[in-house]
């Protein structure tokens, strides 16, 4: 059975409605409430505050407006977001276009620059160990027209 | 709205809006927004204000989505979460001092009828209700007005069921010494 001191804090938290006190304890509550005038008389005051409590909400709700204002608060409110959406998803769009490589990291650098210098360093490997061929005498011959020479006799 | 979308669990399309599915989250927003803007409302006391701080709370779902995980939580409680944290931070900014001990009561004279009495005792009620310290006025829209378990609550607030417990019981007596004053 659930103790008077430990029905005193579970009351003073969750007030006189059991439906709101933790399940596991209700039952328990209930059959102190049977036994014990103290536990009555704690719920009891409990209850005019409840009661209070009640009455407020219902005058909040009341003037909170009809069901037709709330549903017009949504449409609204449902327009807003979607246009924040597409307004986040336009600057996200501009800032990548203006600025491709402003958002570069410098992983992506390092990657970038490794790549650039590995192409160099084949290009002159390949110059160092593959050489164009030596210009000779007959590649000469072959590409120049015959010669006219200007002292003939 | 689809007949797909309509039957599709908050989890389902949430994880869709996460994917980028812009009809979804649009979904998510005329299925839970009511809610959303009630609770508002309550907390806020203030019906413009609740429209900001839903429209703020389903924005940050859309771009938290991708991270929400269904089997931490319901999508409501997530939503209560995000919403209560944007208005305790609005709370705080609006009303930083600290509930005035000397909160001043109805004038008497004027309680010579019961139910002018009772009207007077309920405004001080309500006033003391709006000035509650954020997570105390938190913990009771959950409890008293939406009907949350103290482990719902709990979660929504990122808090153990004990600590949801003190606050209602601080919030309680708070406003039981806000009636015994109007009476006075």
């Amino acid at each position: 059975m659930l103790s008077l001191r430990k029905f005193r804090q579970l009351a003073a938290a969750y007030g006189a409605d059991l439906e709101r006190w933790p399940e596991q304890r209700r039952n328990a509550a209930r059959q102190l409430l049977e036994v014990s005038a103290a536990a009555r008389s704690l719920l009891s005051a409990e209850r005019e505050l409840d009661e209070a409590l009640g009455r407020v909400s219902a005058q909040a709700d009341a003037r909170s407006g009809s069901a037709d204002e709330a549903e017009a608060a949504l449409l609204r409110i449902r327009a807003r977001v979607a246009a924040q959406l597409t307004a986040s998803a336009a600057t996200a769009c501009r800032r990548w276009r203006v600025q491709p490589l402003a958002g570069f990291s410098r992983s992506r650098w390092l990657t970038v620059g490794t790549l650039a210098g590995a192409a160099a360093l084949a290009g002159v490997l390949l110059g160092v160990f593959n050489p164009w061929p030596a210009a000779t005498p007959d590649l000469l011959g072959m590409l120049q027209a015959d010669s006219i020479s200007l002292w003939a006799q | 709205m689809n007949s797909h979308d309509a039957q599709a669990s908050d989890a389902e399309l949430l994880a869709r809006a996460g994917a980028g599915d812009r009809q979804a989250f649009d979904q998510i927003v005329m299925r839970r927004g009511g809610f959303a803007l009630r609770v508002a409302r309550r907390l806020s006391g203030d019906a413009t204000l609740a429209e900001d701080l839903v429209q703020e709370a389903l924005v940050r779902a859309w771009r938290q989505a991708p991270s929400y995980d269904s089997r931490r939580g319901r999508f409501t409680t997530w939503l209560y979460r995000i919403l209560v944290n944007l208005w305790v931070d609005e709370r705080r900014r609006r009303w930083p001092e600290p509930l005035p001990a000397d909160l001043d009561p109805p004038d008497p004279a004027h309680a010579a009828e019961e139910r002018l009495a009772l009207e007077q005792r309920d405004r001080a009620l309500l006033q003391t209700l709006q000035r509650l310290p954020p997570r105390q006025r938190a913990a009771m829209t959950l409890i008293y007005d939406e009907g949350l378990t103290g482990a719902e609550a709990a979660r929504a607030l990122g808090t153990s069921v004990k600590a949801i417990e003190r606050l209602l019981a601080r919030a309680r007596r708070n406003l039981r010494e806000s009636l015994e004053r109007a009476e006075l």
